[in-house]
């Protein structure tokens, strides 16, 4: 069967490979944040496919996002109980 | 004087089609049955003047009459011209003459398989009981007894023989012997093939005194039967191999093909050749390569391989290497499918779910008189269901975060395909249909009709509501009477999967990519639909794959899981069950980048304790039986485990194994058998440019005169993965003895990798490999 359309995959692995040079001017602590990143883009892959985004870029940023709202939220709520429990933060 | 008999077999010969009967007192009969089929050309076809005049006085036409029919794409009926055909063995020749001169569109029913055709107009299938009547040696009249779709067919007692090579080896160097082992109802012996005469003449005896209904083999048909029909050539000897007893040289069969066990067939010249020049390369069987080959093909992205067909007259051959019928399904499912597709056993044994559901198709199409349009008669592909589907762009694949999690539910939309097709009415012909507005479908936009009901609708609702029937027998089932229905209703799932992919299928006859598109859509819809109602009543979506969904919500049990099935059912429209509640699971890290997954791929164990794991080693062809046994041992010590803390408890005891199995293989004290890799070459041996070590192998089996195929699985022993000398890295499966060295340091990595796959995710075994951070790592930068 013909695949007329990249898989998502696919596309999200090209475009974190057109970042190669950025990432390897890096510095290396740098460069593993940015890999962060790029492993939440993959986990959101198909949510990606079903909205059928044109620019696979898109996808990767928005992924992006949402991992590091998820991340933001926990530690706001590890924060909160923390002064909770009045302990240090 | 009617009788009762089972319909076995059926092909062409000259006069007609020889039918073979078991009798209620156990008699094999063969019957002449002077069966001429039609083939149909459109009245206004341009050409057709031209031939008219010669085609009144062809001698292979017994009739020709103007009709009104319609054609399966074209909803009004049109003028026809009724050819009757004198020899159904002739209408093949005909086809082709005809199609030339007026061109392959304007011919139809022109190119259905007659094995198949018979069985559809006579309304037969294989093991059929029939009320049958005959004049002399020809079949007079016939008549079905019962139906396929019965839940408990009364079937007759089946003769089979076995064959296998003793050594179990798919191919063989050149010159060397096969001994066989032959297994029937008696007892097992091993023929000796350096005395060849006596392994003949002990063949011909066991064939006529057992006089077999099945010939079951290992790699028969690629590898046995053309040896044995060759040695018995060399010594004078004919093995009675057929049972058809008219001698070949007064009714000369056609070429044997590619299982279509019904004769003209399976063209050599229609298939390209896989094997490419080399004349005086050997086949795989030993011999030089005689007319038809095996060929290689892609499907998927994956190259694979199907060998020679032989199958026999008035006896069924099924090779079980090579049929995926009787792979997946054993001969239960094999003869349910053949029966439900009214497709001869030998046949559907070498074919796969497609041709079963398409042979449904045209079963339908016939019966109700509509035309079949010709179909340029290409090789239709393997394709694999389940793994298809995940990997098809069209089902929703979520990634797990990687880890252990306790109490989740797993939800099944049961056969969602299938399902689609008969809840939606998705048909080729129902897609944008020019009848009525239609029903919108999600995303594409596409409009379903609502008029009509489907070919695909009524193909698969009988299909759906037999599936479901057989699952309930199953329940109140138990021991070997279960097993049977499990394999019949395998079987229609495997139909039911295919039936999908042959939407989208360039070469199959009722093929629609719209139809395969709007299915996908109306799935990723329902999965969506589950998600939404499931998280509505609390629980968290651990994972998503297609048609599958896996839930977790604190304290949830069965019962919560069951009643979100019903509604999530109801409210799609199709049905959903729950697989089972795991008392842990684990979604393995993927290996080069462990914060993500890959789709499919964990352990876990259910709260009934049963264990469930996909695309961990154990299940990969590609793993040497000692590692694979060796995670199976893992995993049946961690499979104890109440909860993910016993779990973590239990990985030492695990780990230990592995630290066994470790130590045994790097003091060489692993057996060589063991630790054989069998890896599927994509390319012939010479087109490799890597030194792979499936490609070393490949050309270690060359250069001795064995030639692969693309396709063609290679095994072989890694000797020294790092060696210099290429050729000494890996040894060729029949070269390998119990005395083969080894690469230690290689096979305990593999044995590493298996076992840091269960471990990490729990311990952080330390046992794992130091892989190399090979994220970015094919960047040019």
């Amino acid at each position: 069967m013909g695949r007329t359309v990249l898989p998502i995959t696919q596309a999200i692995h090209e475009e974190v490979a057109s970042w190669a040079k950025f990432r390897r001017a890096l510095r290396k602590e740098d460069q593993s944040a940015l890999d962060d990143c790029f492993q939440a883009a993959l986990m959101h892959a198909a949510e990606g496919a079903y909205a059928t985004r044109t620019d696979p870029y898109e996808v990767v940023v928005m992924a992006i996002l949402v991992e590091q709202q998820k991340a933001i939220r926990a530690l706001q709520a590890e924060v909160a109980r923390r002064s909770e429990e009045g302990s240090e933060i | 004087m009617p009788f009762e008999a089972w319909f076995f077999d059926v092909y062409p010969v000259s006069g007609g089609m020889a039918t073979w009967w078991i009798g209620q007192d156990g008699a094999r009969v063969r019957l002449l049955d002077p069966w001429r089929p039609a083939l149909y050309v459109d009245a206004a076809a341009p050409g057709l003047p031209l031939v008219r005049r010669r085609l009144e006085t062809d001698p292979r036409i017994a009739g020709i009459r103007l009709e009104h029919r319609r054609e399966f794409w074209n909803p009004t009926p049109g003028p026809v011209l009724r050819l009757e055909v004198v020899e159904p063995q002739a209408l093949d020749s005909l086809a082709r003459e005809l199609g030339g001169a007026v061109g392959p569109s304007r011919l139809f029913n022109a190119d259905l398989p007659l094995g198949q055709r018979y069985c559809y107009e006579r309304a037969l299938y294989p093991l059929a009981r029939c009320r049958v009547e005959a004049g002399g040696s020809a079949l007079s009249s016939v008549e079905s007894l019962d139906s396929p779709w019965t839940l408990a067919p009364r079937l007759p007692a089946l003769g089979v023989l076995e064959l296998a090579p003793a050594d179990g080896v798919p191919y063989r160097l050149p010159g060397t012997p096969l001994d066989l082992i032959v297994r029937a109802a008696g007892g097992e012996e091993r023929l000796v093939a350096a005395r060849p005469l006596q392994l003949l003449e002990r063949l011909r005896h066991v064939l006529e005194s057992e006089d077999p209904d099945l010939l079951l083999t290992d790699w028969g048909d690629d590898l046995l039967l053309p040896g044995l029909a060759d040695l018995g050539r060399r010594h004078g000897i004919a093995l009675p191999l057929d049972r058809e007893p008219v001698p070949p040289h007064l009714n000369p069969l056609p070429p044997r093909g590619r299982g279509e066990g019904e004769g003209a067939r399976g063209g050599e010249g229609v298939r390209r050749e896989a094997r490419r020049g080399g004349s005086a390369v050997v086949a795989k069987s030993g011999r030089q390569a005689v007319g038809g080959a095996g060929r290689s093909y892609l499907s998927y992205g994956r190259v694979l391989y199907r060998g020679r067909a032989y199958p026999l007259r008035g006896r069924w051959h099924v090779d079980r290497r090579a049929s995926f019928f009787f792979g997946e399904t054993g001969l239960e499912g094999l003869l349910e499918t053949a029966r439900l597709a009214r497709v001869p056993v030998q046949r559907m044994a070498r074919t796969t779910p497609g041709t079963a559901i398409t042979s449904m198709q045209l079963d339908l199409a016939v019966r109700e008189g509509v035309l079949v349009p010709w179909k340029k008669r290409e090789p239709e592909a393997f394709k694999s269901g389940l793994a298809l589907l995940t990997a098809d762009k069209g089902g929703l694949v979520y990634r797990p975060s990687p880890g252990v999690y306790a109490g989740v539910g797993e939800l099944d939309f049961a056969s969602m395909y299938p399902a689609i097709m008969v809840h939606h009415n998705v048909s080729p012909e129902t897609v944008n249909c020019p009848c009525c507005g239609g029903v919108l479908v999600p995303e594409d936009g596409y409009r379903i009709c609502w008029q009509h009901d489907g070919l695909m609708r009524r193909v698969l609702g009988p299909l759906v509501e037999l599936r479901r029937r057989l699952k309930q027998a199953m329940r109140q089932a138990v021991g070997s009477e279960r097993d049977v229905l499990d394999r019949r209703q395998t079987a229609l799932k495997w139909i039911g999967v295919v039936s999908f992919g042959y939407l989208g299928y360039h070469n199959a006859r009722f093929g629609k990519i719209e139809a395969h598109e709007a299915i996908t859509a109306f799935g990723r819809e329902a999965l969506l639909r589950a998600k939404e109602l499931a998280e509505a009543r609390g629980f968290r979506m651990l994972h998503g794959l297609t048609d599958c969904l896996w839930l977790q919500r604190r304290g949830a049990g069965e019962a919560d899981y069951a009643a979100l099935a019903r509604d999530i059912g109801a409210d799609t429209g199709i049905p959903v069950s729950v697989e089972g509640v795991y008392r842990w699971i684990v979604f393995c890290p993927a290996r080069i980048l462990p914060k993500t997954t890959v789709p499919n791929r964990f352990f876990g164990v259910f709260e009934d304790g049963r264990t469930k794991a996909r695309g961990i080693e154990f299940r990969r062809d590609d793993t040497p039986p000692l590692v694979r046994a060796m995670q199976e041992r893992m995993l049946a010590v961690l499979a104890a485990a109440e909860n993910p803390a016993g779990l973590r408890a239990l990985a030492s005891r695990a780990r230990r194994i592995a630290e066994g199995e470790i130590a045994r293989v790097l003091a060489g004290q692993a057996p060589p058998r063991d630790l054989v890799v069998s890896r599927r070459l994509s390319m012939a041996p010479e087109e490799y440019v890597n030194d792979s070590l499936q490609a070393l192998a490949a050309r270690q089996l060359l250069g001795r005169g064995l030639r692969l195929e693309p396709g063609q699985s290679v095994q072989y022993l890694v000797v020294n993965a790092r060696a210099k000398k290429r050729e000494a890295r890996v040894l060729a499966v029949p070269l390998v003895d119990e005395r083969s060295p080894y690469d230690r340091a290689f096979y305990a990595d593999l044995c590493r990798r298996a076992a840091a796959t269960l471990l990490d995710p729990l311990m952080g075994s330390g046992l794992a490999l130091q892989h190399p951070h090979r994220w970015m790592r094919d960047c040019k930068t």
